[in-house]
């Protein structure tokens, strides 16, 4: 595809060189794994030390980079023939939920109360906002460890992305709501789980629920007394570094229309969260073959004889590029002032190692291959 | 298995898949195949997303948001009034976060409801990416164990019913032709199967590249004038032929570790009549594969 190399993306390598935090958001089926490991490559191809965490919980970026052990919340460094380093990590949401929790309580034994509560496994595991919870949470942690000097995230399809990063704020919402501040000082009045069930808004709370369900949700929070304003701190910390000048958002497209619509309804969310978008990358663009135009080819593919066949499929070929080339030309040129913009093709076959990772990591950055 | 046979084994259809596999336009060409059968039928969407053009506007078609089920679960439980006052002073989402997966539940207990009334004899769900579809059909289990009684529990229970019956409802996955979507699609099938009891429909597999190539490949004996276009055939058609080849074993895998029915559907390059051609493959592939 020696016809698809341009020059090279200075931008881009400008932002891999400097940014602190990259977060890859996009819908899911766009290659956003792998980007956000192309680009953990860029980084440690510059000297820097880059860490790339994955929040989906499907194994992809595990399969993309060819370790099939050994991936787990503590990152593990791949070996890359760089001047910096890469190293990768998976979001395990229980495991960081207790380290969470074990850093912010007052004593180890409050940590175990807390722990061993049975709403807390629940939460822990079953409700997806805790996931959104812990990403902020792991985003914040490998920020400030001091083995790493760029930490990209990989997010999981749109519309959860948005709950990541929203996540810190609603979690500062919710434990300065008056009624969970209510209902996490025992102190307070003295008040027993059985005459605090009777106050009119728990009472309407406990129809919904159940009584018993709410109950569990009260020994939660009061063992959980203290702590939340540890973490509300803590949440707003992570919105803030959300938007500090080094951090930038990547949004990553495909050219189909589901993709591009998910990929726009995302990018007017960044801008409603006042997130900065900072790169827009057109991944899976089909790749073309030299210069003949497809109509061209496809008049050559009648009266070529043997080579008919050949010239069809270039024909194909070339429509797919053309097609791909406006469609995202289209969804670029209103941001193309503002934004960093990077280009990668379309492999035969899904990217599984760690040498496609780097041919993508080529692409992006407009290096031959 | 004939059209109508397919339409009308389950109630509902929740079709899921992960993102970019073409989900949406599976959903709408499903519900819209069903209407060309005259069977009567309702299209759901789950995320608030713009759907894909292609639906008869004569069919039942909403969006489902997990706020809209709590307000009508409130609203249906005489909680109306305070329900609006749990919204405006945002305990709403502490109720959520009180039980967690009430949302998802809710989601569910809406559809059931449909389900259960006369009106529509088929529910096409755009469910959630594939990995959350786990999550929302698994929610009724959840809140059985936390919730053991009350109007909840109860409804938990009659959401456990539909979801375990095949004859009320399935799932569709949904996947293209690649390995690691198609790895995801297995595991998430694994999931359905052993962790939520829910019955399978056949698989659909988009975006498959099945036209022939031509053989033999390019030969520089066959040029005449133009050298340069030499390079660019044999590139073009090597690439060509490993993207099909690593499609047929993508599909060959999915073949090998699963006993539904697979069901394949071409490349489409354009946007505009997609459904359309869609929903005249599944017509065709349903009836001729098995």
């Amino acid at each position: 595809m020696n016809t698809n190399v341009h020059s090279l993306n200075n931008e881009l390598l400008e932002k891999c060189r400097n940014a602190k935090i990259i977060v890859c958001c996009g819908t899911g089926g766009v290659g956003k794994t792998s980007v956000a490991a192309a680009l953990a490559m860029i980084c440690a191809r510059e000297g820097r030390k880059a860490v790339v965490v994955t929040i989906d919980p499907a194994r992809r970026l595990v399969d993309a980079i060819g370790l099939t052990d050994h991936v787990g919340n503590e990152p593990a460094r791949v070996h890359l023939d760089a001047p910096g380093e890469m190293w990768v990590t998976m979001l395990h949401v229980r495991e960081t939920f207790d380290g969470l929790i074990r850093e912010v309580a007052p004593t180890p034994q409050r940590a175990d109360e807390v722990i061993n509560n049975s709403f807390y496994a629940n939460i822990a595991e079953s409700i997806s906002g805790t996931r959104d919870y812990m990403a902020a949470a792991r985003l914040y942690s490998l920020h400030y460890d001091d083995r790493f000097d760029v930490v990209i995230v990989d997010t999981p399809p749109t519309r959860n992305a948005l709950d990541f990063l929203d996540a810190p704020e609603r979690l500062a919402r919710f434990l300065n709501h008056p009624i969970v501040r209510f209902l996490s000082t025992p102190a307070r009045g003295g008040f027993k789980v059985v005459s605090l069930a009777l106050t009119p808004v728990v009472k309407i709370i406990g129809r919904v629920v159940g009584s018993d369900a709410l109950e569990s949700a009260i020994s939660f929070l009061r063992a959980f007394d203290g702590m939340q304003d540890v973490l509300r701190d803590r949440a707003l910390e992570v919105a803030e570094l959300l938007r500090a000048d080094h951090t930038a958002f990547a949004v990553v497209a495909a050219p189909q229309k589901e993709a591009l619509d998910e990929a726009r309804y995302f990018m007017s969310e960044l801008s409603r969260l006042s997130l900065p978008l900072r790169i827009l990358i057109a991944n899976r663009m089909p790749p073309r073959f030299g210069s003949i135009t497809a109509d061209d080819a496809s008049i050559k593919s009648r009266d070529s004889g043997p080579l008919s066949d050949a010239y069809a499929n270039l024909a194909v070929l070339t429509r797919e590029a053309d097609i791909a080339d406006a469609v995202i030309q289209t969804f670029v040129s209103p941001y193309e002032a503002d934004v960093v913009v990077s280009h990668a093709y379309e492999r035969a076959d899904d990217i599984h190692d760690m040498a496609g990772i780097a041919q993508l990591a080529n692409d992006l950055t407009g290096s031959s291959n | 298995m004939t059209v109508d046979q397919f339409l009308t084994q389950s109630r509902v259809l929740i079709v899921a898949g992960k993102g970019g596999v073409g989900k949406s336009t599976t959903s709408v060409a499903l519900a819209q195949l069903a209407h060309n059968h005259r069977v009567s039928v309702a299209h759901i969407e789950l995320d608030g997303k713009s759907l894909p053009h292609g639906l008869d506007p004569a069919v039942t078609q909403f969006s489902l948001t997990p706020g809209d089920a709590l307000r009508e679960y409130l609203a249906t439980h005489g909680l109306a009034r305070v329900g609006q006052r749990l919204e405006s002073t945002g305990i709403l989402d502490l109720v959520a976060s009180t039980a967690p997966g009430i949302d998802d539940l809710l989601v569910l207990g809406k559809i059931k409801q449909m389900e259960q009334t006369p009106e529509h004899d088929l529910i096409v769900v755009d469910g959630p990416a594939a990995g959350q579809a786990i999550g929302l059909l698994r929610a009724a289990a959840t809140m059985q164990s936390t919730v053991s009684s009350g109007p909840i529990s109860q409804q938990a229970q009659e959401v456990r019913n539909m979801v375990s019956d095949p004859s009320r409802c399935r799932v569709i996955l949904v996947t293209t032709p690649a390995h690691t979507p198609v790895v995801e699609l297995l595991e998430t099938r694994q999931q359905l199967i052993d962790e939520v009891g829910v019955a399978l429909g056949p698989i659909i597999v988009n975006g498959v590249d099945r036209v022939p190539l031509g053989s033999p490949p390019p030969s520089r004996t066959d040029l005449r004038d133009d050298d340069d276009a030499y390079t660019d055939l044999v590139t073009a058609w090597e690439y060509r032929q490993q993207r099909q080849q690593a499609q047929l074993e993508a599909i060959e895998l999915l073949r090998s570790k699963t006993d539904q029915q697979i069901v394949l559907v071409p490349r489409y390059l354009s946007d505009t009549t997609i459904v359309e051609n869609v929903v005249r493959d599944l017509s065709h592939e349903l009836e001729a594969t098995q």
